[in-house]
Protein backbone atom coordinates (compact mmCIF):
# COMPACT_ATOMS: atom_id res chain seq x y z
CA UNK A 1 0.00 0.00 0.00
CA UNK A 2 2.58 2.61 0.64
CA UNK A 3 4.79 1.43 -2.34
CA UNK A 4 1.70 2.07 -4.06
CA UNK A 5 1.07 5.60 -2.16
CA UNK A 6 4.97 6.63 -2.90
CA UNK A 7 4.95 5.46 -6.50
CA UNK A 8 1.85 8.08 -7.08
CA UNK A 9 3.83 10.64 -5.22
CA UNK A 10 6.91 10.31 -6.94
CA UNK A 11 4.97 10.01 -10.41
CA UNK A 12 2.95 13.16 -9.53
CA UNK A 13 5.79 15.69 -8.17
CA UNK A 14 7.58 14.48 -11.65
CA UNK A 15 4.67 15.56 -13.44
CA UNK A 16 4.48 19.04 -11.33
CA UNK A 17 8.63 19.40 -11.89
CA UNK A 18 7.60 18.24 -15.39
CA UNK A 19 4.87 21.29 -15.74
CA UNK A 20 7.30 23.66 -13.89
CA UNK A 21 9.88 23.03 -16.50
CA UNK A 22 7.45 23.16 -19.27
CA UNK A 23 6.45 26.68 -17.82
CA UNK A 24 9.78 27.91 -17.58
CA UNK A 25 11.36 27.14 -20.77
CA UNK A 26 9.22 25.48 -23.46
CA UNK A 27 6.25 28.00 -23.01
CA UNK A 28 8.54 31.09 -22.80
CA UNK A 29 10.19 29.83 -25.85
CA UNK A 30 7.12 29.86 -27.61
CA UNK A 31 5.31 33.35 -26.71
CA UNK A 32 8.93 35.17 -27.13
CA UNK A 33 9.11 33.30 -30.80
CA UNK A 34 4.84 34.72 -31.19
CA UNK A 35 6.49 38.45 -30.83
CA UNK A 36 9.32 38.05 -32.91
CA UNK A 37 6.59 36.72 -35.85
CA UNK A 38 4.49 39.33 -35.32
CA UNK A 39 6.66 41.57 -35.48
CA UNK A 40 8.58 40.31 -38.60
CA UNK A 41 5.34 40.36 -40.23
CA UNK A 42 4.52 43.99 -39.20
CA UNK A 43 7.81 44.85 -40.92
CA UNK A 44 7.56 43.42 -43.60
CA UNK A 45 3.74 44.74 -43.87
CA UNK A 46 4.91 48.34 -43.95
CA UNK A 47 8.15 47.70 -45.83
CA UNK A 48 8.11 48.43 -48.86
CA UNK A 49 9.47 44.70 -50.18
CA UNK A 50 5.60 43.78 -50.16
CA UNK A 51 4.10 42.01 -53.40
CA UNK A 52 0.78 43.53 -54.40
CA UNK A 53 -1.53 40.62 -56.18
CA UNK A 54 -3.72 41.65 -58.46
CA UNK A 55 -6.59 39.49 -58.45
CA UNK A 56 -8.85 39.58 -61.63
CA UNK A 57 -12.13 38.54 -62.84
CA UNK A 58 -10.89 35.22 -64.01
CA UNK A 59 -9.53 34.29 -60.52
CA UNK A 60 -12.98 35.50 -58.87
CA UNK A 61 -14.61 33.41 -61.48
CA UNK A 62 -12.42 30.04 -61.03
CA UNK A 63 -12.66 30.37 -57.18
CA UNK A 64 -13.28 27.00 -56.13
CA UNK A 65 -16.31 26.91 -53.87
CA UNK A 66 -17.91 24.09 -51.84
CA UNK A 67 -20.17 21.93 -54.37
CA UNK A 68 -23.80 23.39 -52.37
CA UNK A 69 -22.43 26.92 -54.23
CA UNK A 70 -23.10 25.45 -57.48
CA UNK A 71 -26.39 23.18 -56.46
CA UNK A 72 -29.21 26.47 -56.96
CA UNK A 73 -28.09 28.77 -60.49
CA UNK A 74 -29.60 32.10 -59.68
CA UNK A 75 -30.60 33.09 -63.06
CA UNK A 76 -32.55 29.94 -64.61
CA UNK A 77 -31.55 29.46 -68.45
CA UNK A 78 -34.83 28.27 -69.01
CA UNK A 79 -36.11 31.83 -69.36
CA UNK A 80 -34.52 32.18 -73.18
CA UNK A 81 -37.02 32.11 -75.69
CA UNK A 82 -37.15 29.04 -77.86
CA UNK A 83 -35.31 29.71 -81.07
CA UNK A 84 -36.91 31.25 -84.01
CA UNK A 85 -34.34 32.15 -86.40
CA UNK A 86 -36.52 32.66 -89.43
CA UNK A 87 -39.11 34.58 -87.96
CA UNK A 88 -37.49 38.08 -89.78
CA UNK A 89 -40.48 40.45 -88.37
CA UNK A 90 -39.94 39.33 -85.45
CA UNK A 91 -36.19 40.15 -85.96
CA UNK A 92 -36.72 43.22 -87.54
CA UNK A 93 -38.75 44.69 -84.42
CA UNK A 94 -36.44 43.96 -82.01
CA UNK A 95 -32.96 45.91 -83.62
CA UNK A 96 -35.65 48.46 -84.68
CA UNK A 97 -36.74 48.79 -80.89
CA UNK A 98 -32.60 48.24 -79.71
CA UNK A 99 -31.61 51.51 -82.53
CA UNK A 100 -34.67 53.33 -81.31
CA UNK A 101 -32.89 52.94 -77.74
CA UNK A 102 -29.21 53.72 -79.34
CA UNK A 103 -30.74 57.15 -80.62
CA UNK A 104 -32.40 58.03 -77.69
CA UNK A 105 -29.01 57.67 -75.78
CA UNK A 106 -26.95 59.28 -78.33
CA UNK A 107 -28.78 62.89 -79.09
CA UNK A 108 -28.65 64.38 -75.91
CA UNK A 109 -24.94 64.12 -76.11
CA UNK A 110 -24.49 64.91 -79.62
CA UNK A 111 -26.78 68.68 -78.30
CA UNK A 112 -24.47 68.94 -75.39
CA UNK A 113 -21.44 69.05 -77.63
CA UNK A 114 -22.38 71.22 -80.32
CA UNK A 115 -24.13 73.26 -77.43
CA UNK A 116 -19.97 74.28 -76.28
CA UNK A 117 -17.82 73.87 -78.47
CA UNK A 118 -15.72 77.03 -77.17
CA UNK A 119 -14.22 74.53 -74.46
CA UNK A 120 -12.70 72.20 -76.70
CA UNK A 121 -8.74 73.43 -77.08
CA UNK A 122 -7.80 73.76 -80.31
CA UNK A 123 -5.52 70.42 -80.80
CA UNK A 124 -8.46 68.65 -80.13
CA UNK A 125 -11.13 70.23 -81.98
CA UNK A 126 -10.06 68.42 -85.30
CA UNK A 127 -10.55 65.13 -83.85
CA UNK A 128 -13.43 65.92 -82.07
CA UNK A 129 -15.38 67.15 -85.29
CA UNK A 130 -14.41 64.08 -86.77
CA UNK A 131 -15.88 62.24 -84.21
CA UNK A 132 -18.61 64.27 -84.23
CA UNK A 133 -19.64 64.29 -87.55
CA UNK A 134 -19.13 60.31 -87.46
CA UNK A 135 -21.86 60.52 -84.81
CA UNK A 136 -24.00 62.66 -86.27
CA UNK A 137 -23.03 60.68 -90.06
CA UNK A 138 -26.05 58.14 -88.79
CA UNK A 139 -28.48 59.94 -87.10
CA UNK A 140 -28.62 63.62 -88.08
CA UNK A 141 -31.72 64.82 -90.66
CA UNK A 142 -29.84 66.09 -94.30
CA UNK A 143 -30.48 69.48 -93.76
CA UNK A 144 -27.86 69.34 -91.00
CA UNK A 145 -25.84 67.53 -92.47
CA UNK A 146 -25.36 69.83 -95.40
CA UNK A 147 -25.19 73.28 -92.88
CA UNK A 148 -22.25 71.38 -91.23
CA UNK A 149 -20.49 70.12 -94.45
CA UNK A 150 -20.89 73.95 -95.29
CA UNK A 151 -19.51 74.83 -92.50
CA UNK A 152 -16.57 72.59 -92.38
CA UNK A 153 -15.84 73.76 -95.78
CA UNK A 154 -15.41 76.99 -95.02
CA UNK A 155 -12.75 76.20 -92.49
CA UNK A 156 -11.15 73.93 -94.41
CA UNK A 157 -8.96 74.70 -97.15
CA UNK A 158 -9.53 71.68 -99.17
CA UNK A 159 -13.25 70.53 -99.17
CA UNK A 160 -12.93 67.50 -101.58
CA UNK A 161 -10.46 66.59 -98.84
CA UNK A 162 -13.42 66.63 -95.96
CA UNK A 163 -15.97 65.42 -98.62
CA UNK A 164 -13.47 62.34 -99.37
CA UNK A 165 -13.31 62.10 -95.39
CA UNK A 166 -17.39 61.99 -94.71
CA UNK A 167 -16.88 59.32 -97.83
CA UNK A 168 -15.11 57.26 -96.06
CA UNK A 169 -17.05 57.58 -92.90
CA UNK A 170 -20.44 56.84 -94.22
CA UNK A 171 -18.46 53.98 -96.31
CA UNK A 172 -17.28 52.65 -92.80
CA UNK A 173 -20.68 52.80 -91.00
CA UNK A 174 -22.44 51.46 -94.16
CA UNK A 175 -19.80 48.67 -93.64
CA UNK A 176 -20.56 47.99 -90.14
CA UNK A 177 -23.96 48.19 -89.90
CA UNK A 178 -24.59 45.02 -91.24
CA UNK A 179 -24.78 41.76 -89.14
CA UNK A 180 -26.01 38.12 -89.74
CA UNK A 181 -29.58 37.31 -89.44
CA UNK A 182 -29.71 33.86 -90.02
CA UNK A 183 -27.06 31.32 -91.58
CA UNK A 184 -29.17 28.66 -93.71
CA UNK A 185 -26.40 25.47 -94.35
CA UNK A 186 -24.51 28.45 -94.97
CA UNK A 187 -25.76 30.63 -96.56
CA UNK A 188 -26.18 33.65 -94.53
CA UNK A 189 -29.23 35.92 -94.59
CA UNK A 190 -28.08 39.65 -93.52
CA UNK A 191 -29.95 41.98 -92.11
CA UNK A 192 -28.90 46.06 -92.26
CA UNK A 193 -29.51 48.03 -89.16
CA UNK A 194 -28.98 51.59 -90.40
CA UNK B 1 -33.08 60.97 -117.12
CA UNK B 2 -30.03 58.83 -115.39
CA UNK B 3 -30.18 55.62 -115.24
CA UNK B 4 -26.82 54.03 -112.64
CA UNK B 5 -25.20 50.49 -112.45
CA UNK B 6 -23.58 50.04 -109.40
CA UNK B 7 -22.74 48.08 -106.77
CA UNK B 8 -20.35 47.79 -104.24
CA UNK B 9 -18.42 45.17 -105.10
CA UNK B 10 -17.41 43.73 -108.15
CA UNK B 11 -17.78 40.19 -110.33
CA UNK B 12 -21.52 40.74 -110.57
CA UNK B 13 -21.71 41.26 -113.85
CA UNK B 14 -22.77 45.12 -113.68
CA UNK B 15 -21.02 46.01 -116.70
CA UNK B 16 -22.20 42.77 -119.00
CA UNK B 17 -25.92 44.05 -117.71
CA UNK B 18 -25.09 47.42 -118.56
CA UNK B 19 -23.88 46.87 -121.99
CA UNK B 20 -26.89 44.54 -122.31
CA UNK B 21 -29.21 47.27 -121.22
CA UNK B 22 -27.45 49.57 -123.42
CA UNK B 23 -28.12 47.75 -126.13
CA UNK B 24 -31.48 46.39 -125.50
CA UNK B 25 -32.83 50.25 -124.52
CA UNK B 26 -31.68 51.60 -127.60
CA UNK B 27 -33.37 48.96 -129.64
CA UNK B 28 -36.76 49.58 -128.03
CA UNK B 29 -36.51 53.37 -127.61
CA UNK B 30 -36.52 56.50 -129.73
CA UNK B 31 -34.75 58.65 -126.71
CA UNK B 32 -30.82 58.84 -127.51
CA UNK B 33 -28.57 56.84 -125.52
CA UNK B 34 -25.10 57.96 -123.67
CA UNK B 35 -23.23 56.11 -121.82
CA UNK B 36 -20.54 57.50 -119.07
CA UNK B 37 -18.22 54.95 -118.28
CA UNK B 38 -17.59 55.73 -114.51
CA UNK B 39 -15.16 52.60 -113.81
CA UNK B 40 -11.69 53.19 -113.66
CA UNK B 41 -11.05 49.62 -115.96
CA UNK B 42 -13.43 51.64 -118.45
CA UNK B 43 -14.53 47.86 -119.68
CA UNK B 44 -17.56 49.17 -121.21
CA UNK B 45 -15.46 52.17 -122.65
CA UNK B 46 -12.99 49.35 -124.28
CA UNK B 47 -15.66 47.42 -125.44
CA UNK B 48 -16.79 49.75 -127.23
CA UNK B 49 -13.83 51.49 -128.96
CA UNK B 50 -12.91 47.78 -129.55
CA UNK B 51 -16.31 47.16 -131.83
CA UNK B 52 -15.11 50.51 -133.61
CA UNK B 53 -14.21 48.07 -136.36
CA UNK B 54 -17.65 46.04 -136.46
CA UNK B 55 -19.80 46.41 -139.77
CA UNK B 56 -22.73 47.05 -137.31
CA UNK B 57 -23.35 50.65 -136.85
CA UNK B 58 -22.82 52.42 -134.01
CA UNK B 59 -25.50 52.24 -131.21
CA UNK B 60 -24.93 55.10 -128.71
CA UNK B 61 -21.46 56.85 -127.30
CA UNK B 62 -19.73 55.95 -124.48
CA UNK B 63 -17.51 59.16 -122.89
CA UNK B 64 -14.95 58.42 -120.07
CA UNK B 65 -15.11 59.77 -116.67
CA UNK B 66 -11.59 59.08 -114.75
CA UNK B 67 -8.93 61.43 -113.01
CA UNK B 68 -8.19 63.84 -115.71
CA UNK B 69 -11.86 64.68 -116.50
CA UNK B 70 -12.13 65.89 -112.61
CA UNK B 71 -15.15 66.68 -110.38
CA UNK B 72 -17.57 66.21 -113.90
CA UNK B 73 -19.99 67.11 -111.96
CA UNK B 74 -18.85 69.58 -109.74
CA UNK B 75 -21.18 71.49 -112.35
CA UNK B 76 -24.09 71.15 -110.17
CA UNK B 77 -26.60 72.07 -113.11
CA UNK B 78 -24.77 69.80 -115.20
CA UNK B 79 -26.14 66.60 -113.31
CA UNK B 80 -29.43 68.44 -113.31
CA UNK B 81 -29.67 68.88 -116.84
CA UNK B 82 -29.09 65.47 -117.56
CA UNK B 83 -31.18 64.39 -114.90
CA UNK B 84 -34.02 66.33 -116.61
CA UNK B 85 -33.08 65.55 -119.94
CA UNK B 86 -35.22 63.61 -122.40
CA UNK B 87 -32.37 61.32 -123.56
CA UNK B 88 -31.31 58.06 -121.23
CA UNK B 89 -27.90 58.84 -119.27
CA UNK B 90 -26.53 55.66 -118.22
CA UNK B 91 -23.88 55.55 -115.85
CA UNK B 92 -21.66 52.32 -115.48
CA UNK B 93 -19.72 52.78 -111.69
CA UNK B 94 -16.56 50.59 -110.69
CA UNK B 95 -17.29 47.62 -108.35
CA UNK B 96 -15.36 49.78 -105.65
CA UNK B 97 -17.41 52.70 -104.22
CA UNK B 98 -15.14 56.14 -105.25
CA UNK B 99 -16.15 59.66 -103.31
CA UNK B 100 -16.81 60.61 -107.04
CA UNK B 101 -19.49 58.39 -107.02
CA UNK B 102 -21.37 60.53 -104.24
CA UNK B 103 -23.58 63.48 -106.36
CA UNK B 104 -24.18 61.00 -109.41
CA UNK B 105 -25.64 58.16 -106.62
CA UNK B 106 -27.58 61.06 -104.88
CA UNK B 107 -28.82 62.39 -108.03
CA UNK B 108 -29.59 59.22 -110.25
CA UNK B 109 -33.11 58.67 -111.18
CA UNK B 110 -32.85 54.31 -110.99
CA UNK B 111 -30.05 52.55 -109.74
CA UNK B 112 -29.82 49.34 -111.07
CA UNK B 113 -28.27 46.70 -108.61
CA UNK B 114 -27.11 43.36 -109.93
CA UNK B 115 -26.65 41.05 -106.84
CA UNK B 116 -26.37 37.72 -106.26
CA UNK B 117 -27.10 35.55 -103.29
CA UNK B 118 -23.44 34.22 -102.39
CA UNK B 119 -22.92 34.98 -98.70
CA UNK B 120 -19.99 38.07 -99.94
CA UNK B 121 -22.49 39.51 -102.51
CA UNK B 122 -25.04 39.59 -100.50
CA UNK B 123 -23.59 41.45 -97.95
CA UNK B 124 -22.36 43.98 -100.28
CA UNK B 125 -25.29 44.61 -101.97
CA UNK B 126 -26.53 45.66 -97.84
CA UNK B 127 -23.54 47.29 -97.66
CA UNK B 128 -24.19 49.61 -100.67
CA UNK B 129 -28.06 49.83 -99.80
CA UNK B 130 -26.69 51.29 -96.43
CA UNK B 131 -24.49 53.58 -98.21
CA UNK B 132 -27.32 54.95 -100.52
CA UNK B 133 -29.21 55.64 -97.09
CA UNK B 134 -26.48 57.70 -95.55
CA UNK B 135 -26.13 59.45 -98.99
CA UNK B 136 -29.77 60.28 -98.53
CA UNK B 137 -29.92 59.04 -102.22
CA UNK B 138 -33.34 60.07 -103.54
CA UNK B 139 -32.97 57.30 -106.54
CA UNK B 140 -34.95 54.25 -106.45
CA UNK B 141 -33.11 50.99 -106.10
CA UNK B 142 -33.45 48.26 -108.63
CA UNK B 143 -32.42 44.62 -107.66
CA UNK B 144 -31.70 42.57 -110.40
CA UNK B 145 -30.46 38.67 -109.65
CA UNK B 146 -27.92 38.25 -111.73
CA UNK B 147 -25.56 35.02 -112.69
CA UNK B 148 -29.31 33.06 -111.35
CA UNK B 149 -28.46 29.00 -111.79
CA UNK B 150 -32.39 28.22 -112.00
CA UNK B 151 -31.71 24.73 -111.27
CA UNK B 152 -30.50 25.61 -107.77
CA UNK B 153 -31.97 26.21 -104.12
CA UNK B 154 -30.45 28.77 -102.79
CA UNK B 155 -31.32 28.70 -99.14
CA UNK B 156 -30.77 32.29 -98.15
CA UNK B 157 -32.78 33.66 -100.69
CA UNK B 158 -36.60 33.71 -98.83
CA UNK B 159 -34.57 35.79 -96.05
CA UNK B 160 -32.59 38.34 -98.59
CA UNK B 161 -35.27 39.17 -100.79
CA UNK B 162 -37.68 39.97 -97.40
CA UNK B 163 -34.52 42.03 -96.30
CA UNK B 164 -33.45 43.78 -99.88
CA UNK B 165 -37.49 44.85 -100.59
CA UNK B 166 -37.48 47.07 -98.13
CA UNK B 167 -35.45 49.34 -99.50
CA UNK B 168 -36.34 49.18 -103.57
CA UNK B 169 -37.88 46.54 -106.27
CA UNK B 170 -36.66 43.04 -106.69
CA UNK B 171 -37.49 42.47 -110.27
CA UNK B 172 -39.19 39.30 -110.55
CA UNK B 173 -37.57 37.98 -113.61
CA UNK B 174 -33.82 37.12 -112.73
CA UNK B 175 -31.00 37.21 -115.19
CA UNK B 176 -29.48 33.62 -115.81
CA UNK B 177 -26.34 32.06 -116.18
CA UNK B 178 -25.61 32.54 -119.71
CA UNK B 179 -22.71 31.53 -121.48
CA UNK B 180 -23.83 33.51 -123.98
CA UNK B 181 -23.20 36.56 -122.06
CA UNK B 182 -19.71 36.43 -121.88
CA UNK B 183 -19.69 37.34 -125.18
CA UNK B 184 -21.78 40.58 -125.47
CA UNK B 185 -20.45 43.28 -127.66
CA UNK B 186 -21.45 46.92 -127.87
CA UNK B 187 -23.48 46.76 -131.62
CA UNK B 188 -25.78 44.38 -130.60
CA UNK B 189 -27.66 41.66 -129.22
CA UNK B 190 -27.73 38.04 -130.62
CA UNK B 191 -30.94 36.55 -130.04
CA UNK B 192 -29.83 34.61 -127.02
CA UNK B 193 -28.22 37.22 -125.35
CA UNK B 194 -31.81 38.62 -126.05
CA UNK B 195 -33.57 36.03 -124.86
CA UNK B 196 -31.43 35.89 -121.44
CA UNK B 197 -32.33 39.71 -120.42
CA UNK B 198 -35.39 40.07 -122.08
CA UNK B 199 -38.02 39.59 -119.36
CA UNK B 200 -35.89 41.09 -116.75
CA UNK B 201 -35.19 44.20 -118.75
CA UNK B 202 -39.19 44.62 -119.48
CA UNK B 203 -40.16 44.87 -116.10
CA UNK B 204 -37.03 47.07 -115.23
CA UNK B 205 -38.27 49.36 -118.21
CA UNK B 206 -42.10 49.26 -116.77
CA UNK B 207 -41.01 50.03 -113.44
CA UNK B 208 -39.05 53.27 -114.97
CA UNK B 209 -41.92 53.81 -117.07
CA UNK B 210 -44.57 54.04 -114.36
CA UNK B 211 -42.34 55.73 -111.75
CA UNK B 212 -41.75 58.87 -114.19
CA UNK B 213 -44.95 58.85 -115.60
CA UNK B 214 -43.21 58.82 -119.15
CA UNK B 215 -43.02 56.23 -122.40
CA UNK B 216 -39.33 55.55 -123.30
Amino acid sequence: MIKIFLTILAVYLLYYAGNIAYDLFLKRDSSRHEEESEEYTLTEFTGNNTTVKEVTIDDVEHLNTPNSFNAKELFSLNEEEPDKPYDLEDWRRKFESEQNIEVFETDPQIDEQSLEPKEIPEDDRAAQENIQNAEIGAFSDPISDIAKNLDSERENESPSMKLKQQFNQFLSLAETHVQVLADRDGYKVYHSML
Amino acid sequence: MIITFGTQKGGTGKTTLAIAFANYISGISERKVNIFDFDFQKSFYHKWKEDEQSELPKLYDVEIIDEENEQPFSDFEHLIEMKESEDINLFDLAGTLDARYSDLLIYSDFIVIPFEYSNVSAKSTLVFINFLGLLESQAERIFIRSKYDKGYKYQNKEGMDAEISRYGLILKKPVFKRNCLQTIDTRKLTYEQKYAVKNAFAELIDYINKTLEINI
